[in-house]
């Protein structure tokens, strides 16, 4: 019966969707119009890029998966538990990309669970340390050649770190909201952040990070980067 | 002016990520028979660099340093801009540094 | 990655292959460092006259070959100033420049289209109305402007407002919207990779938002300068794999190699630096490790290297200017040297110029500096600049060295020679000679032997080098006099700032390189711990020539004598401001700097701080290494307010239901995080500001509407938060009839209000109930599944923080509602407050998970009747109780409270879902009059009855007793240690603290007004002040105006007559008579809640 009421993301951009699909109450936009065409796509803060990178067309993009589901787990044990059957990563910061389910580990007793993989997402299994927090957050990856440009336009935080391994977890503020980021890899960003602030947030990283060329973008462009994670 | 504190969980962090919960002033009294100054001495008072003692009292802090000099301070800090943690650290206030070995206590 | 304009090489060979005959007026036939493309012309103004400048042209070099010798007019005195140099380093070419004031004429690139006025003058500088004033100078010693024309006391603000209007510098607009870019009339000029990018901002589509930008890096290596030494530093630690940004703030990288022609070990000196240029861009085009910023100054280097600054956006930009902060673990400063100026008589005037500015004039701009000139310098740069200029066609006619004989370069003193050019060895200029700008000098031996007048129309003068500091000192190094350079070098370096170049006194060229390249390496292995890979640069830095000899000259031979001599250009102060500084004590640098107004204008220490230091020494009679530097403080560069303000983002909250509130007509505000809907129906008459007069006129209350169970902010320091007054409430309760009509529905009929900022929160785990008893006031053991436990949190000092709803949802698992303003420090104080105890809970904060939709007013019960099927009738849920229903498929959670006196039902419904739901109430409460009410109705609603808002009728003096809300203490526990207990037991018996109560404030005649009294306003007993008005509002329910107020206790009892004040304001002074009455004032039996 849940399924059936129609659900919104706190994100809604200003384009024309040019693939859907209706997903547990979701509509989600698998494409845009215009997307990856020469120097297109929907631009919403529009702006050329600075310096080299990456021809136009395949710049970075931003990508909503406000619809994905996300859990917070707490225990004071936590590294002794395996929620949702995954293991919880020893070390602050870590990540552990389980096909579809990605763990992070946030600090001492807390880890946060994400599915972003393709295919339905599982249910939230009976246990008290777990809450789902899906309509909590909004997501957002960030996809493409040049995304360490664009976010450069967005934090002060080092997302890009050579010395860490990918995947990997920070914490921390971009544009000056509290978020989690997990780096996959230079061209692949996920963050998650308190919904209230998805919309406005959006539409700044657009202008901001659309001096570096940033785009929106449906949620087929994520689907097949992470796919080969 | 600007510093850097070290997360215990996340790292060395710009100071602007983090809320300052005041000095080390010891775990909170137990409540029967505690008299009102007391209570208000624990709340309000704070150790001031320099004066060799807590200010207006007797030495009776721990760790208050002695002498007439700036030393470094024991603090209480939260990471709420990132993991979301209280830690303590000890700094200088001389110079906004982290002593060696200060950071990272959960 | 390349960011900023980049020009490696110089003009095309087509641009320089003029015939000398068709060179425009002014120009040189440009060499291979020239800058300007001459097939490529501007049009622009200056002062209304049309003038035309090139591609690569600054504004300064446009106007000087345009022949333009007045810049403006000094500060005080309203002397003309000229081009002196050409970094900014003096305030004498700050102009206007479209309709912006203060631009710096000397690092402006010329554009098309372009209008540049000159500032501090009456019309045109040359001819300056208040030009007179210079004669006046014995009115305007040092330190005038804090003793003279004070008395009589009462005339100073005649003096001052007159004394503002001749000095100064440019006048800003605080109408004026930056275009985009201020370059929108511009075209499309550009260089290399100028795209649509221009023609696309043309449109000014990016207003605002789009000019200003930031950008944060981070990088292991931050090399500031982009000379030989900061590119061999960066491309060494690149070359070790490190991050590196460097950052230069001319629009090429080369410093003071890229205009300089001379030979040097078998190639063009300028070569050297286009092949180090060369390899570092392609190095970063490459590794993506490097990433070379130009047009990019400094403004500061910050607590463990963090370096900020700026990027001035050209043609090729989205922006303006961009703002960006650099952690760095490691900084080399390479920002090499400027001239310092050589005080003498008259070194203020038109045609006086570093020897750099008249050489890149030449050699980067192609622009003829003078037909006939003197030198008067100490180093042997200079030299190589009068060889240079003589070989460019100019005249030298004579070129005077300070330093004594045998200090040159010999191959120097040869070429000058072999060109008949006059060099004396220790002599200096004394003075310049003409009206508006120089047409001779004198010189002098500097021991004070003999003089020789001299005609020319270009007089370059220095004092040697000196250098810039600025970068360093912020880092927070100690610098000290060097008596083998003669300028301040570091005496010490903080940790993990390294040093190279000219800054450190080198000349060589080879040198140069080597000491970049050995601070890059040295920066690596400070990054990486490992040795460095460029083991032989050590050595190679001992094979080459050290640091050379500087002068020590203080200042020209015979100062002063009548005339003025400018230790600052800036802010006109002379050598004999100087002198009287120090006669009147005010002797060491740091106080005359403040006294005399030394290096506080726009070019800082840049000009002003070796010489003052020096002089200073001179006077005192100390040795001249007792000279110490005056306080460097960033910006090192002055960004615009605009960049520094940013681009303007606002990254706030929105509800779930944003959306569907704006739709129906929401006027939204500001409430913390959150974007909130005050009421509905933009009736103008409500906005804000227009209501003020809408009761008479007089001052609205103190502070900003705090509005709500969700009142921002609303912390226990709230004295700001309190005594606020909801503005448009008051003024719709006389003039909008939208805000009573929201009002009356909800007690009439049902009304919707969106309450989703309010703090929603789980607590689980084994000691979450320990950690509830901690915080919150109450025994909240007694919390049950099904039922909501009100209770409060106070802080240690007994004030109110917030108050909310416990639920326990099973063993150990509770839920709990915050005020929306405490929403966001919920989980920090819970974790402060055990941070000593080590217990086992856990938060998980979902206050963005559930929108909260209140659905109030009598029909509330039928309209949920019409969309769940769950028993919600007042047996099966009664007041205070909370159950899980499903609503259109949805499970929301609904709790029943009454906070605004009616039958109402909170729920709490998943945040994708909030929408759909809304949707589905609103159809079913239609026909029911169901309709959304705002913030602004609520807090009448609640105010009516009596309900408190933490900071509305709190404050930092307030504790919960105060507020008759001691009830909720749980006075028997001291065992879980409760936050504010100990302090409630220290107040609650002491005499005279503010007590909240209500009042009914009297109608008629006898009552006073005029109007009715607001929020704020004082509570009086005779003559004494004691309370004020928290809230107050007429109620169109009761048809009576009640409110609330903190009076001390004892003056106002239960029926007593209490006297209500305004005091200021047009209408004067106004009272009014109240009654005490005890809230709550509508529906004290609470009845209606409970129905």
């Amino acid at each position: 019966m849940k399924g059936s009421a129609p659900r919104r993301s706190p994100v809604v951009f200003d384009a024309a969707p040019a693939a859907t699909e209706v997903r547990d109450g979701w509509i989600v936009v698998l494409r845009y119009e215009e997307e990856g065409s020469v120097g297109g796509g929907p631009r919403l803060g529009e702006g050329p890029r600075l310096g080299g990178g990456p021809s136009l067309g395949g710049g970075p993009r931003l990508v909503d998966l406000s619809h994905r589901r996300r859990w917070d787990y707490q225990d004071s044990d936590i590294g002794a538990r395996t929620p949702m059957d995954l293991p919880v990563p020893p070390q602050f910061g870590e990540v552990g990309v389980h096909g579809p389910l990605v763990i992070n580990r946030m600090n001492r007793t807390q880890a946060a669970i994400w599915h972003l993989g393709a295919g339905p997402s599982p249910a939230t299994p009976r246990d008290p340390a777990l809450t789902e927090t899906t309509d909590g957050h909004c997501m957002l990856a960030f996809v493409g050649p040049g995304v360490p440009a664009a976010l450069e336009h967005l934090t002060p935080l080092d997302l890009f770190d050579p010395a860490r391994t990918t995947p990997f977890l920070t914490q921390g503020p971009v544009l000056r909201v509290p978020c989690q980021i997990v780096t996959f890899a230079p061209d692949l960003v996920v963050m998650s952040l308190a919904r209230g602030y998805g919309g406005p947030f959006a539409r700044t990283a657009l202008a901001s990070g659309g001096l570096a060329g940033l785009q929106i973008a449906g949620e087929g462009v994520f689907n097949s980067r992470f796919a080969q994670m | 002016m600007t510093f850097r504190l070290t997360c215990p969980v996340c790292g060395k962090r710009d100071i602007r990520e983090f809320t300052f919960g005041g000095q080390e002033r010891g775990p909170r009294p137990e409540q029967p028979g505690l008299s009102a100054e007391e209570h208000f001495r624990w709340v309000q008072f704070r150790m001031i660099p320099g004066a060799g003692a807590e200010a207006g009292a007797g030495a009776e802090d721990a760790g208050a340093p002695a002498g007439g000099r700036a030393d470094t301070r024991r603090e209480w800090w939260y990471h709420g801009q990132g993991c979301g943690v209280w830690f303590r650290t000890t700094r200088d206030p001389m110079t906004n540094r982290e002593v060696e070995g200060g950071g990272g206590q959960g | 990655m390349a960011v900023g304009r980049v020009d490696v090489g110089s003009g095309s060979p087509e641009s320089r292959g003029r015939r000398e005959g068709s060179l425009p007026p002014g120009r040189l036939t440009p060499g291979p460092t020239c800058r300007v493309d001459f097939s490529w012309p501007l049009a622009f103004r200056f002062l209304g006259r049309s003038m035309t400048g090139f591609a690569g042209d600054t504004v300064a070099s446009a106007l000087y070959a345009n022949g333009v010798r007045v810049f403006g007019r000094s500060l005080k005195y309203h002397r003309p100033r000229g081009l002196y140099s050409m970094e900014g380093e003096s305030s004498n070419t700050l102009m206007e420049i479209d309709g912006v004031p203060n631009e710096c004429a000397e690092t402006t690139e010329l554009r098309e289209g372009m209008s540049v006025r000159a500032q501090n003058v009456r019309g045109d500088p040359k001819t300056d109305r208040f030009a007179f004033i210079d004669a006046f100078d014995r009115l305007m010693p040092a330190g005038f402007y804090y003793r003279l024309f004070h008395r009589p006391y009462g005339l100073w603000p005649l003096f001052q407002n007159g004394l503002r209007r001749m000095a100064g510098t440019g006048v800003l607009d605080p109408r004026r919207e930056l275009e985009g870019g201020g370059r929108g009339r511009s075209g499309t000029r550009g260089r290399a990779g100028v795209g649509a990018g221009g023609g696309a901002r043309a449109d000014g589509g990016s207003r605002a938002n789009g000019v200003q930008a930031e950008r944060y890096l981070n990088a292991a290596v931050a090399v500031i300068g982009g000379g030989p030494a900061g590119m061999a530093a960066a491309l060494a630690a690149a070359e070790s794999g490190m991050r590196v940004c460097l950052f230069e703030r001319r629009r090429w990288l080369g410093g003071h190699l890229a205009w300089r022609a001379r030979e040097f070990a078998g190639e063009p000196i300028h070569r050297r630096g286009e092949g180090l240029a060369a390899l570092l861009l392609s190095r970063s085009r490459a590794a993506g490790l490097v990433k070379v910023f130009t047009s990019s100054p400094v403004t500061g280097v910050w607590g463990e290297n963090l370096v900020t600054g700026f990027t001035v956006g050209g043609e090729d930009h989205p922006f303006r200017e961009c703002h960006w902060e650099c952690r760095a673990k490691v900084v080399v400063v390479a920002s090499g040297c400027m001239e310092r100026p050589l005080v003498f008589n008259h070194n203020d005037r038109p045609g006086v110029m570093q020897a750099g500015t008249a050489w890149r004039l030449a050699r980067t701009h192609a622009v003829s500096p003078g037909k006939v000139a003197v030198f008067s310098v100490a180093d042997d740069l200079s030299l190589e600049v009068a060889v240079d200029l003589a070989d460019l066609g100019v005249e030298v006619r004579a070129v005077a060295d300070a330093r004594e004989v045998g200090r040159q370069d010999p191959p120097l003193v040869a070429a000058l020679e072999e060109r008949g050019i006059p060099l004396l060895t220790g002599w200096a200029v004394s003075r310049s000679i003409g009206r508006r700008w120089v047409t001779g000098c004198e010189l002098r031996a500097v021991n004070g032997s003999g003089s020789r007048r001299l005609r020319c129309d270009l007089l370059v003068a220095n004092a040697g080098w000196q250098p810039r500091i600025g970068a360093l000192a912020t880092a927070g190094a100690r610098l000290a006099y060097c008596t083998h350079t003669h300028t301040f070098q570091p005496a010490e370096l903080p940790d993990g700032v390294f040093t190279a170049g000219s800054l450190t006194g080198l000349r060589d060229p080879r040198s140069i390189e080597a000491s970049g390249r050995l601070a890059g390496s040295r920066a690596a292995e400070w990054c990486s711990g490992a040795a460095p890979r460029l083991a032989t640069a050590p050595r190679e830095c001992e094979s080459l020539p050290a640091p050379e000899p500087g002068c020590d000259i203080r200042h020209g031979p015979a100062i002063g004598r009548g005339a003025k001599a400018f230790v600052d250009l800036d802010e006109d102060g002379t050598y004999k401001n100087v002198v009287e500084s120090a006669v009147q004590g005010f002797d060491v640098p740091e106080l005359a700097k403040r006294f005399g107004g030394f290096g506080l204008g726009p070019g800082q220490y840049r000009v002003t701080g070796q010489n003052l230091a020096m002089i200073m020494a001179d006077l005192g009679g100390d040795p001249v290494e007792a000279a110490s530097p005056t306080t460097v403080r960033p910006p090192l560069v002055p960004p615009s307010l605009a960049t520094l303000a940013g681009p303007g983002h606002d990254v706030h909250k929105r509800t779930p239901l944003h959306g569907e509130l704006a739709a129906r007509g929401a006027v939204f505000r500001r409430a913390g995080p959150w974007q909130r809907a005050r009421y509905f129906g933009a009736d103008p008459r409500l906005a804000p500001g227009v209501d003020r007069g809408s009761v008479g006129g007089r001052r609205s209350g103190r502070g900003s509407a705090k509005i709500g169970r969700g009142s921002a902010d609303a912390d226990c320091g709230g004295a700001k938060a309190s005594r606020g007054s909801a503005e448009a409430g008051r003024g719709s309760a006389k003039a909008g009839r939208g805000l009573r009509d929201e009002i009356l529905n909800v007690r009439r009929n049902v009304g919707l209000l969106d309450s989703s900022p309010l703090g929603k929160f789980r607590i689980f785990g084994p000691d979450a109930l320990r950690a509830l008893q901690r915080v919150y006031i109450s025994d909240l053991s007694k919390a049950r599944p099904g039922r909501c436990k009100y209770s409060a949190m106070c802080n240690d000092m007994a004030h109110v923080l917030d108050d909310g709803a416990i639920i326990q949802d099973s063993e150990r698992n509770y839920y709990f509602t915050t005020s929306s303003g405490r929403a966001g420090s919920t989980v920090e104080w819970f974790r402060y407050h055990t941070r000593h105890d080590g217990w086992d809970y856990h938060l998980v904060n979902l206050t963005d998970a559930f929108g909260s939709i209140n659905l109030a007013g009598p029909n509330a019960r039928g309209v949920l009747e019409r969309v769940t099927g769950d028993d919600v009738s007042n047996e099966a849920f009664p007041y205070m109780g909370c159950r899980r229903i499903t609503l259109g498929g949805v499970e929301v959670r609904c709790l029943r409270l009454g906070f605004v006196g009616e039958l109402s039902y909170e729920l709490h419904v998943p945040s994708s879902y909030c929408q759909f739901v809304w949707g589905q109430l609103m159809d079913a409460g239609a026909d029911l009059g169901i309709r959304p009410f705002g913030l602004e109705a609520q807090y009448c609603l609640r105010a009516e009855k009596g309900h408190v808002i933490v900071g509305a009728e709190s404050e930092a003096r307030v504790t919960l007793t105060d507020l008759g809300m001691g009830w909720l203490w749980d006075r028997e526990d001291t065992a879980s240690k409760k936050v504010g207990a100990p302090a409630l037991r220290a107040c609650e018996k002491q005499p005279g603290r503010m007590k909240l109560v209500g009042f009914r404030v009297e109608e008629g005649a006898g009552s006073g007004g005029p109007g009715s009294p607001r929020d704020g306003a004082l509570v009086v007993d005779g003559g004494e002040i004691v309370g004020y008005v928290c809230t107050t509002r007429r109620s169109e329910v009761l048809g009576w105006q009640y409110g609330m107020a903190l009076v001390r206790e004892g003056h106002a009892v239960r029926g007593d007559r209490i006297r209500i004040r305004e005091d200021g304001g047009r209408g004067g002074r106004a009272t009014w008579s109240a009654t005490v009455v005890d809230p709550p004032f509508y529906d004290p039996a609470g009845e209606r809640l409970r129905a």
